[in-house]
């Protein structure tokens, strides 16, 4: 299907970009790598009357480490899975950028625009075919559109209950990140679970003049392991039915849990933290007990709704908590071996 | 309105009149006929328009002909030296890997790419470099077979 007319636009530094998106506020979109844009416009969810290509701005595509770990929100994802610092510094970030779509994906496909993705759902993700016998759902209409999962549900509020899809997000909000961006307004330094603002119509927390300028990741503690296990219905190409994310730093003294970080991918309209986890296991050993108590808590904490297609809701609230149990022992074997090392 | 760029393909620089709503897609088939790039989903989810940019697979489908400015693109058109078949091409064919054909030439271009930057790959490396290109005859068993023979051969 051919891609509907646009002005295109090609800044070649952040200032421009920023002046002309908020010129034209929501009339513009911006395109990084174009892997969830263009099908997007293919498919006329999104017609906009301009495209602000970004991928112009030089000096936006590095791997930096300092202080801290830094990555530009133009690097491809493909270049992080391969990068040495990440590779040895934040394995779990490379294998997250690793499981994105497919190779073609990652190469074209920046991090900012992984981060920046917009929600899916069954009705919302499909052809003008399919929608034109239909109803207008609530993200793709106005305010008074209904969301058609639910379009019977009376007196509550509109609300989108389209889900957060993005793999590399639950790995870095594990890693405790945060982004950086860039507005008419200047800079502004935000933790990256700040960005998702959990309503499905409106589900990045960015301004019109936006941008997302890099990632900051703190550096891991050094007895500290994490892992992302990516649940879906192929090996490649898909996006998560369920992603799990979990990170654990162990107390150097006698090898109890000082910190754990269990965040879900691809149950509600943002990145899921599963809140209380520190306290079930802080101080403790792990034991197979323990590992079914967070899991537990992952479990009760994951609320997907009926909304992808391919397996059941109940389905995917009992992977989170299989995955959480596999990740957890997983996570503790690598530090294990890297203390060893 | 049309507007006139110049892309770089298999090392010719070509001239194109296009507008900004064409993709790579389809200024290579319908502007410049070469039809070897496949058109199948149109949508970046079966890899059947995969191209080389700058040496790295990326579906053609998903890039904006503008954006390709500048860049070295390849084709499965500029494999072949003259009447000789590019070992892949030649591996495909000795081992049956090629079915109804329409995931070939991503495939062939996938794998070029994969061992270019890594001549001797495992199989979980072949398996996993293209698993971005779907054949729908599921004939995968011979086309991994014919990348390794390759591997193999040159290394």
């Amino acid at each position: 299907m051919r891609l509907p007319r646009f002005e295109y636009s090609a800044p070649t530094t952040i200032d421009e970009a920023v002046a002309e998106l908020s010129e034209y506020k929501d009339e513009a979109m911006i395109i990084a790598g174009g892997t969830d844009v263009i099908p997007s416009m293919k498919q006329r969810r999104f017609t906009p009357k301009r495209l602000v290509d970004i991928r112009q701005i030089r000096g936006l595509e590095y791997i930096q480490s300092n202080k801290d770990i830094r990555i530009g929100s133009l690097t491809t994802l493909g270049f992080i899975e391969e990068s040495g610092i990440i590779n040895q510094r934040l394995p779990m970030l490379a294998k997250a950028a690793g499981e994105v779509g497919a190779p073609q994906h990652r190469n074209a496909g920046t991090i900012g625009g992984n981060l920046c993705l917009n929600t899916r759902c069954w009705y919302f993700n499909q052809s003008p075919f399919f929608r034109q016998c239909r109803p207008v759902c609530y993200k793709l209409g106005k305010d008074d559109d209904k969301c058609q999962l639910f379009p019977t549900r009376k007196g509550k509020a509109n609300v989108c209950y389209s889900v957060y899809s993005g793999d590399t997000a639950p790995a870095l909000i594990a890693l405790g990140a945060d982004v950086c961006i860039v507005g008419p307004g200047g800079e502004r330094v935000i933790a990256l679970m700040d960005l998702y603002t959990g309503d499905g119509k409106r589900p990045i927390a960015l301004g019109f003049g936006d941008i997302l300028k890099e990632v900051i990741i703190p550096f891991p503690s050094p007895l500290s392991a994490g892992i992302y296990l990516k649940h879906r219905l192929r090996e490649a190409i898909d996006f998560p039915l369920v992603g799990v994310a979990v990170n654990i730093a162990l107390d150097p003294k006698d090898g109890s849990c000082k910190q754990l970080k269990v965040v879900i991918g691809a149950v509600a309209s943002k990145p899921v933290i599963v809140a209380g986890v520190d306290e079930i296991v802080q101080g403790k050993k792990f034991t197979d007990q323990l590992v079914d108590k967070v899991s537990s808590a992952a479990f009760d904490k994951a609320r997907p709704l009926p909304n992808l297609l391919g397996c059941s809701q109940k389905y995917r609230k009992n992977m989170v908590k299989i995955l959480t149990k596999r990740a957890l022992p997983l996570a503790l074997q690598k530090l294990t071996d890297n203390y060893t090392k | 309105m049309k507007q006139l760029i110049q892309l770089k393909i298999n090392g010719q620089v070509r001239d194109v009149a296009i507008d900004t709503n064409d993709t790579l897609l389809e200024v290579l088939r319908e502007n410049l006929g070469m039809t070897g790039t496949k058109e199948a989903c149109d949508l970046g989810e079966c890899g059947a328009c995969t191209v080389l940019l700058d040496g790295r697979p990326v579906h053609s489908c998903l890039t904006l002909a503008i954006r390709a400015q500048g860049r070295e693109i390849e084709t499965i058109e500029g494999l072949a030296q003259n009447d000789n078949l590019h070992p892949l091409q030649q591996s495909f064919v000795d081992r049956g890997a090629i079915q109804c054909g329409y995931c070939t030439p991503g495939m062939i271009l996938t794998s070029k790419a994969l061992l270019d930057g890594n001549p001797s790959p495992t199989e979980h490396e072949i398996r996993r470099a293209i698993s971005g290109n779907i054949c729908r005859c599921t004939g995968y068993v011979k086309i991994v077979e014919a990348i390794k023979a390759v591997a193999e051969k040159e290394a």
